[in-house]
């Protein structure tokens, strides 16, 4: 349960890293190397991981989503 | 072009600045005074709105047609790059303000409520019998019952096709690098539909979610206490972002099918492309924080 | 150089006359003279809302306005000194010298640069407006506290908007610095060779880019909680109002150092310049100021000791403001070695930095003191901790931007101002800052609370010679009014360098400075 929530919170900081080092790479490369596309390529490539990951997750019963109960 | 590309390009003069200024005007008091109840202010802001999309389509005409008239050098290529890093650090602080709320909700006010730590007599004398939960419309249940929205069915295809779109604007990205103007056009044209798409499934989410719940509807509203607020405020805000960026890709869509962008000056598609995939992040980090952990 | 580029700029000096210059804008010089002008204006507006408090405090009893209206006037005093005199003073002064400092040939983003300052007046048009409103205008304190904000009238959301605007154009302006300083610095110009004043700006901008926005999130979820039934700030929502607090501190407290970083870097080029020595420790300079910066985002809740945090918390922000203290010393202990030996003259520049110097250390003790937990417990809302933020923001911050104004005033205009009545009016200032602010110690001590319109009689005595420094402080900048408009108009024609001990690319350019300066980078060795 912990154990695939930290593996979640691993995969977003490296999906935020990734996208981070894109716009350092967009302020400096100015557009004439492929460093800037690479990071976007490798944060849209962990996302789709994370978000297949999250099913997997839930197919195994490692995780729940919380909000499906009413309250009130 | 007579143009020295040696030189920092600094404009003659530009109206539209103030075209801007007088445009929130007339758009800030026409909200302002529509939230008091003038009839005046609905007026105002319908022409402020007006005003603000003619300078819009203005100032931003005069910067592509000096940019393809080669009046820009890389110095300035460079400050628009950096201008643009940092107004997305000011985006990601305004997000971070309503993260923030919600992380002080669920972590610190609605124990405090629930008589966590020293708040035992808050919860005994103000709100006896009220437990700490999430989701949680308060200890006075504002707003009434309500259902939280789950993560399947919308959410879940909305996730996924703002994920497909970050897959397509990739490629054409790809394209764009390697010279393949067919496939960039493919590629960025399938990139806003997508984006579209998803701003109108958002708006048959939230219809769903103002519904009563006799209705079927999740009778789940913005005054539906901090769940209610945090919910279609971060959502709310993600979504006009999604409107916004999806437009600029519109925009790049017709300089691309004009042949404005070459393998080596594409600023304003890789802003654009960037900006999509910050768009697209913020969503994911919506979709795992309010529906998952 | 190539002639046929030569040819082709010859045509950016025409510069654009009569309102057009102005209304179109895209020199960084007139922008930053307009930034200026308006922040005088703001400064006279804001300066007659105090005139007004000062006479009701001049003795206990209700003496001229009701209550309500004597806290829409401390509201409103407070919004106009921040976001309208103070901050725009120090972009505006920002916009004519950053340029000239780094050798530079405009600011990056000249149209951009020209909205963020045409924004300004819309904002305070807005905010100005409420005081013709039913309700009157906002009177919750410049805070804004839920739930006591909520109870303004129909100036509420002109109060949101227009703080929306402020923000707008300071990110703007904030990024415009940021881009400046990192892209257009002469070739040669290395970080560790930028004149402090520009690093200082290049820390505050970094803080405007972080900060600006936290605020903007705090008074949007005002909104909502007024008109759209959100329940950020209410507890009965699972909200809670003390949220505010801790968003609007978080904003808070880097916009105290937004408005004393660029004080900082303006006493860090006068001090030099007149005891004739290089600055003693520049790096260590630099480096206190970003730490400062640093801290600044970790001290937030000490503006909140008394709402009941856990002790861990208070603890926490108790150590991390101390920590402070520690950068702070670092520049004031290097302002005074500057000086150690040095062959000084006090020129109005100098006069009004070495005021600063003195009296702003007065108001960073005062501020220690305010950062015990224990003791803020008796401090908090009495008059030390009013007589603590004055003495920062006013022989702080002002000082530091009269002595900026003093200083590059020979530059601007090409003339000398009038050095006896510079020193007049350095000298009142000086006097009377004190004569205003010291007995608030005292008062505040004893128990005087802030943002009421009548007190105890026990007060009268140091109330009333507060309120005579206030009016006297108040008048003689009248004086500096016209010291400013009769160097616009003629006196002693300045030289390029102006002052003897002055060194950078600033002084390098004829007085007054052209209209276009270093479209051909100037060269750094």
């Amino acid at each position: 349960m912990v154990i695939a929530k930290i593996f979640v919170l691993i995969v977003f900081f490296g999906i935020l890293a990734s996208l981070g080092s894109a716009m350092v790479y967009l302020v400096r490369d100015e557009g004439r190397a492929d460093r800037t596309m690479w990071a976007l390529t490798w944060r849209i490539g962990l996302s789709v991981l994370l978000f297949a990951s999250l099913f997997v997750a839930y197919a195994l019963g490692l995780i729940q989503p919380h909000g499906l109960t009413p309250t009130g | 072009m007579a143009h020295a590309s040696d030189r920092y390009y600094v404009p003659h003069g530009s109206p539209w600045p103030i075209v801007g200024s007088v445009a929130l005007l007339l758009l800030m008091f026409g909200i302002a005074s529509t939230l008091n109840g003038a009839a005046i202010g609905k007026i105002s802001m319908l022409a402020g709105a007006a005003v603000l999309l003619f300078m819009l389509f203005g100032w931003f005409g005069i910067v592509i047609k000096e940019s393809v008239d080669g009046f820009y050098n890389q110095q300035v290529d460079r400050s628009f790059r950096m201008g643009m890093a940092w107004f997305i650090a000011s985006e990601v602080m305004f997000f971070a303000a309503f993260f923030g709320a919600l992380f002080y909700a669920r972590q610190l006010s609605l124990p405090w409520l629930g008589g966590e730590g020293n708040n035992f007599f808050t919860n005994f004398l103000l709100w006896s019998g009220f437990e700490n939960e999430w989701p949680s419309n308060g200890p006075a249940e504002i707003g009434g019952d309500f259902k939280a929205m789950g993560p399947w069915g919308l959410p879940a295809m909305n996730t996924a096709i703002l994920l497909t779109s970050g897959v397509t604007i990739t490629i054409a990205h790809h394209a764009l690098r390697a010279g393949n103007r067919g496939m960039l056009t493919l590629f960025l044209g399938l990139t806003w539909v997508l984006g579209f798409l998803f701003v109108g499934l958002q708006g048959y989410e939230y219809a769903h979610a103002y519904h009563d719940i006799a209705d079927g509807g999740l009778s789940l509203r913005l005054d539906s206490g901090i769940y209610g607020s945090t919910f279609f405020m971060l959502t709310g805000f993600h979504g006009l972002h999604v409107t916004l960026g999806a437009t600029m890709l519109i925009v790049i869509w017709f300089r691309v099918l004009k042949g404005h962008f070459t393998p080596d000056s594409h600023f304003a598609f890789e802003g654009v492309a960037w900006y999509w995939h910050f768009v697209d992040v913020v969503w994911l980090g919506l979709f795992i924080f309010v529906y998952w952990l | 150089m190539s002639h046929t580029a030569e040819a082709h700029h010859d045509d950016h000096h025409d510069a654009p006359t009569g309102i057009k210059r102005w209304l179109f804008a895209t020199n960084h010089k007139d922008i930053g003279t307009m930034y200026l002008v308006f922040s005088l204006v703001l400064f006279f507006i804001g300066g007659a809302m105090a005139m007004v408090i000062r006479a009701e405090l001049f003795q206990p009893g209700l003496q001229f306005v009701d209550p309500g209206f004597f806290n829409q006037m401390t509201t409103m005093h407070a919004l106009m000194m921040i976001f309208g005199a103070v901050m725009p003073a120090f972009v505006g002064l920002a916009n004519w010298m950053v340029p000239l400092m780094v050798g530079a040939p405009d600011m990056a983003l000249p149209r951009m640069n020209n909205w963020s300052f045409w924004i300004l007046p819309v904002a305070f048009s807005l905010l100005l407006s409420t005081l013709f409103m039913p309700g009157g205008s906002p009177a919750g304190g410049w805070t804004m506290y839920p739930p006591l904000v909520m109870q303004t009238g129909d100036a509420f959301p002109f109060l949101i908007f227009s703080v929306h605007l402020m923000g707008m154009s300071s990110i703007m302006g904030a990024i415009n610095i940021v881009v400046t300083i990192m892209n257009m610095r002469a070739p040669g110009m290395s970080l560790l060779k930028m004149p402090l004043f520009v690093w200082t700006w290049l820390i505050t901008a970094y803080l405007l880019i972080l900060a600006m926005p936290v605020l903007a999130g705090a008074v949007t979820m005002l909104l909502t909680d007024e008109y759209f039934g959100t329940s950020f700030f209410n507890a009965g929502g699972g909200g809670d109002p003390l949220m505010f607090q801790h968003v609007f501190w978080f904003f808070g407290h880097p916009e105290v150092y937004i408005m004393i970083l660029p004080a900082f870097g303006i006493v860090s080029q006068i001090i030099p310049t007149f005891a004739r020595k290089p600055l003693f420790g520049y790096d260590s300079m630099v480096y206190a100021t970003a730490s400062i910066a640093f801290l600044s985002f970790i001290v937030w809740a000490h503006h909140m000791f008394t709402v009941g945090m856990p002790l861990a918390g208070q603890l926490f922000f108790m150590f991390s403001t101390m920590l402070i203290a520690v950068p702070t010393g670092v520049k004031v202990f290097n302002w005074m070695t500057t000086m150690w030996k040095g062959s000084m003259t006090f020129e109005t520049p100098m006069l009004f930095a070495f005021g600063f110097l003195f009296l702003f250390t007065i108001g960073g003790f005062s501020g220690l003191m305010l950062g015990i937990t224990p003791a803020d417990f008796q401090y908090h809302d009495t008059y030390f901790v009013v007589a603590h933020f004055h003495y920062v923001l006013v022989p702080g911050a002002v000082f530091a931007i009269m002595a900026g104004v003093y200083f590059w005033l020979p530059k601007w205009t090409g003339h000398m101002y009038n050095e006896k009545l510079g020193k007049l009016h350095f000298w009142l200032s000086a006097i009377f800052v004190n004569v205003t602010f010291f007995p608030q110690h005292f008062v505040g001590l004893a128990g005087m609370p802030r943002r009421i319109p009548d007190y105890a009689t026990q007060f009268a005595d140091f109330n009333m010679i507060s309120s005579i420094g206030a009016f006297v402080f108040g008048a003689s900048q009248l004086l500096f009014v016209y010291i400013v408009w009769s160097c616009v108009r003629g006196g002693e024609k300045a030289t390029q360098q102006v002052w003897e001990g002055a060194e950078g690319l600033e002084w390098t350019v004829p007085s007054p400075a052209p209209h276009h300066t270093f479209e051909v980078a100037p060269e750094v060795k």
